[in-house]
């Protein structure tokens, strides 16, 4: 897993609590203003494997081609971007994009989907645009 | 969509309840309440409201669906579409604005499996399955339906013997 290099500025919705606020682009945590409870702002990009129980973030996740991420539960704040294989209880607060080699498998609710010719989705609870 | 000239339409203002099926491209304007099945393509507009299941090559929502979508090619709900149910097809186009509540299936094998168990739902209580009545158990059914015919008849000797002696 690797960060992305940061930009100039960054505002980013607690996943805790869903407010907005203003961090620095260097902040890798933070402690969200509105509820005191820690926040991560990391954006994720997965190679190889990951496997984990839990995997938040207030940043973007990218699953690469030919990586793996498996755990329990997502919950991302900004978007995700999936080229690889996921295996995921998934929360999304921005659009998922499937490439046309994803591989998707679980639960997922998120604002919007683009789904590329050629990803395989093989079951799970979908709550789109809602 | 195939041309005007081909097409099948359940205008605005029509309710149907039951089983429609078109050979050719269909477009619901309407309000439809059972199945739909195409041979070929099927528009839901944006007047149409189906509480039903839809079976068609290709199936375009911009709609109201309440019921499992499937499709063998192509499933595309555009930035109205309000569907609920399962959707099982090959390939899935959604478009910001329409949401979709179900379990989903998409891919080239999405048609041959079954959507009765989400593979992703790991907490969900797994579904029951009722198999069908086979023989062995409408032979036993035979079985009893003699053993009781047999008992009520030796009931009836009992009880006319109890009368003749009487």
């Amino acid at each position: 897993m690797q960060t992305l290099p940061s930009k100039t500025f960054r505002s980013a919705t607690c996943y805790h609590c869903g407010r907005l606020f203003q961090a620095s682009t260097h902040a890798i945590t933070l402690t969200c203003p509105h509820c005191y409870k820690r926040v991560g702002l990391q954006d994720l990009i997965i190679h190889g494997l990951h496997a984990s129980k839990t995997l938040e973030t207030a940043g973007l996740l990218i699953v690469e081609k030919k990586a793996w991420l498996k755990a329990g539960k997502v919950h991302i704040g900004e978007r995700i971007e999936v080229e690889g294989r996921v295996e995921a209880t998934v929360f999304c607060e921005g659009p998922v994009i499937l490439g046309p080699r994803s591989h998707w498998t679980g639960d997922l609710t998120a604002p919007s989907i683009h789904i590329s010719p050629g990803a395989i989705i093989t079951g799970g609870y979908f709550r789109i645009g809602l | 969509m195939s041309d005007s000239t081909n097409t099948t339409v359940i205008g605005a203002g029509t309710h149907i309840k039951g089983e429609i099926t078109f050979d050719t491209t269909a477009r619901i304007l309407g309000s439809v309440e059972g199945s739909i099945t195409s041979r070929g393509d099927l528009h839901i507009g944006e007047t149409g409201q189906c509480n039903a299941t839809l079976d068609a090559a290709r199936i375009v929502i911009d709609g109201t669906v309440e019921g499992d979508v499937t499709a063998r090619e192509r499933v595309q709900l555009n930035a109205k579409a309000v569907v609920c149910g399962d959707l099982t097809t090959t390939s899935l186009s959604v478009a910001e604005g329409a949401s979709f509540v179900g379990y989903c299936r998409v891919g080239p094998e999405a048609s041959k499996l079954k959507v009765t168990e989400p593979a992703g739902k790991t907490n969900a209580a797994p579904r029951a399955t009722i198999p069908a009545a086979s023989e062995t158990i409408n032979a036993a059914f035979a079985g009893l339906e003699a053993k009781f015919a047999a008992m009520s008849k030796g009931k009836n000797q009992v009880n006319g013997e109890v009368a003749a002696s009487a």
